[in-house]
């Protein structure tokens, strides 16, 4: 077991967002966290990070604990996320917003090759490089957000609505990109509004209510369960 | 029942305080409690003032000694020179340090942060150096000293306890003013501009004009404050007046006591002031200059205690504005938004936008590329287009955010007038409301209030924005939400809230950026119904999206823009079944499913 989370809790002052969660993923896998707007996933997705502190619980990764560690050291440990709308840093080249994410130690070593393959992922960056990375249209700005997550070299990805804003046909490529980043050996954890697509290409699944899991299963079983079909599948 | 309740407990709350105020010195008897008494309220006031524009517009003004030094200048001058009252020189004063007012803040709007205190600086040194150097009127570097002339009249006394009434007095005379601004339409607009200046735009509000009447008001009252100052004083001169060290001051208790709240700058100026004269009076025989390293920790304290000014640390604690939003949504009669308060249209088909032969360039780049279409009275047309087509550019062009390379845009205003688009401002005046594809909350306000903003188009008092606000939460379903600062909302609630408050604008042309990203699907089916009753209520959509199953459900037509240009257009049938759509856009799978 690559991450396990136990009984994990979050407080937004007094009111408690995430209400005791326990959920696992396993090296290798594609997990998917669903649910509705304002269920808690960003904010389990947040805490996981070390971006806001969790108020209960334990987070261990790899046989140790990780909970309420500072941002930076998780994702030394080999933690990244790509967060909700990108967040590049719009005043910096396309080049140098990659460049940033090879911060983490061990990752600098090997930083040409790491730049080589997002390239290799991303053929349309390489006219890019040397453009502000806010002067991109939202698809390329993507692309650009996950390149900076995998030139950290982690082993454990996490995406956070990776087909906002996207068109049909760039939200299919990028379905496409995190199955292919997946088969490299990255372990992934997905949050996605696009419920279809996402069932399609992870292996499990967890569904967060109200900040408590709902239901979890494999994406089979979620797939024909009543509950999801209506909820989250529109019909 | 407890609205009232809860207004006569703290209007009685401020009084038992002004009586404090007013008493307390008189009581203590001595001079020296006095004279810091008169400290405490000529700071405070010229910190209140100077709020108007540095906390609730934002703009951090460093060079407000300026018109402290004009109010000063002006009253003494003309009591010197003319034997004139010094209550006439300081309205004389006033309309002085107005009229400066505009004068730097007209070329300065633009200007943000650090730019526009810098500039505020450099005014302020040019005045001092003017005044330094000009023998004849403002007595040159050794400055002037005022006749002792006793009396209501000339506002020297001989008692300390007159010159503290008149202190006091324009010390509430100030607080007024600035809780007056808060509670109308223009602190509202203010702190929108503070927050965000292109979502401010979109709902109509004149970024120039807003910001140079804050400026104006604060400094007539700064100049006012600078007159009396200068009469208790009795002797003024450049480098104490014109000082910059005043202007920081001014600041300092802002900040301290809570940026862009009512009473903070005085509650920061009542507990640094004494503070830091007290530290003078007793610690200085000791060791010389010891007060000021002990004042200074005092200020690290404050500040790293309460980051967002003591006022605003202690605004969080009380927070009763859940209980007054629920009371409020309790007492609201439900009212058919949709129905009755949008502007009534006759869907006859007319065009209503028209876009003619539009190109936008950025460098060598061609954003829109000759791009023309028509959006007809009661329909929903589409737009949609590969990430990067320039979708949003056209939305920017045309609600007036851009101004096009060539073509142009027109709009048919109420009267049936054509009328050629030119300003986000007077965009959203003839009824166009927009919405931003990353959201634009006013993040520091609160749900309701955001929504309140956009109803400020049409109305100027604050009560039938609120009932407005309301209605409008209710129709978008976010009536549970008012309370929370829109930072604290998702995604999916910001873009909820980006229509809300743009629905509040009661626009007769809606543009939808994007507007179901980030959505679930039950989500999407909401607004779906949501875009179809305010288009049943007679508004015109114009929607870029992505989710085609929403294009698909609601459009009468779809335009598919690639590369700048027009691809193709027609009905949602022709367009997902048009093979370079396919191609461009939808993708494989889409057909396969299709």
């Amino acid at each position: 077991m690559l991450l396990n989370v136990q009984n994990l809790k979050v407080s937004y002052g007094a009111v408690e967002v995430i209400r005791g969660i326990d959920f696992s993923v396993n090296k290798g896998e594609i997990v998917t966290i669903l649910g509705g707007n304002g269920a808690g996933k960003t904010t389990v997705l947040k805490a996981l990070c070390g971006l806001i502190p969790s108020t209960g619980g334990d987070i261990t990764y790899s046989d140790s604990k990780i909970t309420n560690q500072e941002a930076h050291r998780i994702v030394e440990r080999g933690i990244s996320m790509i967060p909700e709308g990108r967040q590049l840093f719009p005043y910096l080249t396309v080049r140098d917003n990659l460049m940033l994410g090879a911060y983490r130690r061990g990752a600098r070593a090997q930083l040409c090759t790491r730049f080589d393959s997002v390239l290799d992922i991303f053929p349309k960056l390489a006219d890019r490089l040397n453009q502000l990375a806010g002067s991109l249209s939202g698809g390329e700005q993507q692309m650009v957000a996950i390149g900076r997550g995998l030139m950290a070299q982690p082993e454990l990805l996490i995406f956070d609505e990776p087909s906002l804003g996207l068109s049909p046909l760039l939200v299919e490529q990028m379905f496409g990109v995190i199955k292919r980043i997946a088969r490299e050996g990255l372990t992934i954890i997905v949050v996605e509004q696009n419920v279809l697509a996402t069932l399609e290409i992870a292996d499990r699944g967890y569904v967060l209510e109200n900040g408590a899991i709902a239901l979890k299963g494999t994406c089979e079983d979620l797939k024909s369960n009543p509950l999801v079909k209506q909820a989250y599948l529109g019909h | 029942m407890s609205i009232q309740h809860s207004i006569s407990r703290r209007s009685l709350a401020l009084i038992i305080a002004a009586v404090i105020l007013m008493l307390a010195p008189v009581l203590a008897g001595s001079n020296y409690f006095l004279h810091i008494a008169v400290l405490v309220c000529v700071f405070g006031g010229l910190a209140t003032a100077w709020n108007i524009v540095g906390g609730y517009a934002g703009q951090i003004s460093l060079g407000h000694a300026v018109f402290y030094g004009i109010g000063s200048y002006t009253a003494v001058i003309m009591m010197l020179r003319f034997e004139l009252s010094p209550w006439f020189g300081m309205l004389v004063g006033m309309v002085i340090s107005g009229i400066a007012a505009v004068v730097v803040s007209w070329p300065t709007f633009r200007l943000k942060g650090p730019f526009f205190s810098l500039v505020t600086i450099a005014f302020l040194e040019v005045v001092r150096l003017l005044a330094i150097h000009d023998q004849d009127l403002m007595g040159g570097s050794s400055g002037l000293t005022i006749p002792l002339n006793i009396g209501f009249e000339w506002m020297v006394f001989r008692e300390k306890e007159y010159s503290y009434a008149l202190a006091l007095f324009f010390l509430l005379l100030t607080l007024g003013v600035a809780w007056l601004i808060r509670r109308h339409k223009m602190g509202f607009y203010l702190l929108a501009i503070r927050e965000r200046e292109d979502a401010a735009r979109a709902i109509g509000i004149n970024l120039v004009s807003t910001r140079i009447r804050a400026m104006v008001i604060s400094a007539m009252l700064t100049s006012m404050i600078g007159s009396f100052y200068a009469m208790y004083l009795t002797f003024i001169d450049p480098d104490a007046t014109f000082s910059l060290a005043i202007s920081i001051q001014i600041a300092m208790f802002a900040l301290i006591g809570g940026l862009g709240t009512v009473f903070g700058p005085v509650i920061g100026a009542l507990i640094v002031l004494p503070v830091a004269e007290l530290m003078r009076g007793w610690l200085s025989t000791y060791a010389n200059g010891i007060h000021g390293a002990v004042y200074g920790l005092v200020l690290v304290i404050a500040v790293l205690k309460f980051p967002r000014g003591i006022v605003g640390g202690l605004a969080t604690l009380t927070c009763n504005e859940k209980a007054r939003i629920q009371s409020l949504l309790a007492s609201h009669a439900n009212k058919g938004f949709l129905q009755d308060t949008l502007p009534a249209q006759v869907s006859d088909g007319k065009v209503i936008l028209e876009a003619d032969g539009l190109v936008k360039r950025f460098g060598g780049l061609i954003a829109t590329n000759h791009v023309s279409l028509q959006l007809k009275q009661g329909e929903i047309l589409g737009l949609i287009g590969p990430n990067g087509a320039g979708k949003t550019t056209l939305f920017n062009l045309l609600s007036g955010f851009l101004k096009p390379n060539s073509g142009v845009i027109r709009l048919m205003s109420e009267d049936g007038e054509a009328v050629n688009v030119v300003s986000p401002t007077q965009c959203a005046r003839l009824g166009v409301g927009r919405t931003f594809q990353i959201a634009q909350p006013f993040a520091g306000l609160s749900v309701l209030e955001n929504i309140m903003l956009g109803a400020f188009l049409h109305t100027s008092d604050v009560r039938a924005a609120e009932q407005i606000a309301l209605d409008v939460a209710r129709v978008t379903g976010m009536e549970n939400q008012l309370d929370k600062p829109a930072s604290e909302l998702t995604v999916g609630g910001m873009k909820r809230l980006e229509v809300a408050r743009t629905l509040a604008t009661r626009p007769r042309i809606l543009l939808l950026d994007e507007v179901m990203a980030g959505l679930s699907p039950t989500d999407i089916d909401q607004a779906i119904a949501l875009i179809r009753q305010i288009r049943d209520a007679g508004v015109s959509v114009l929607m870029i999206e992505h989710q085609m199953r929403a294009t698909m459900a609601l459009c009468d037509r779809i335009i598919v823009i690639d590369a700048g240009a027009v691809l193709m257009e027609g009905t949602p049938d022709e367009v997902v079944n048009n093979e370079r759509v396919i191609e461009a856009y939808l993708g494989s799978g889409y057909k396969n499913a299709a």
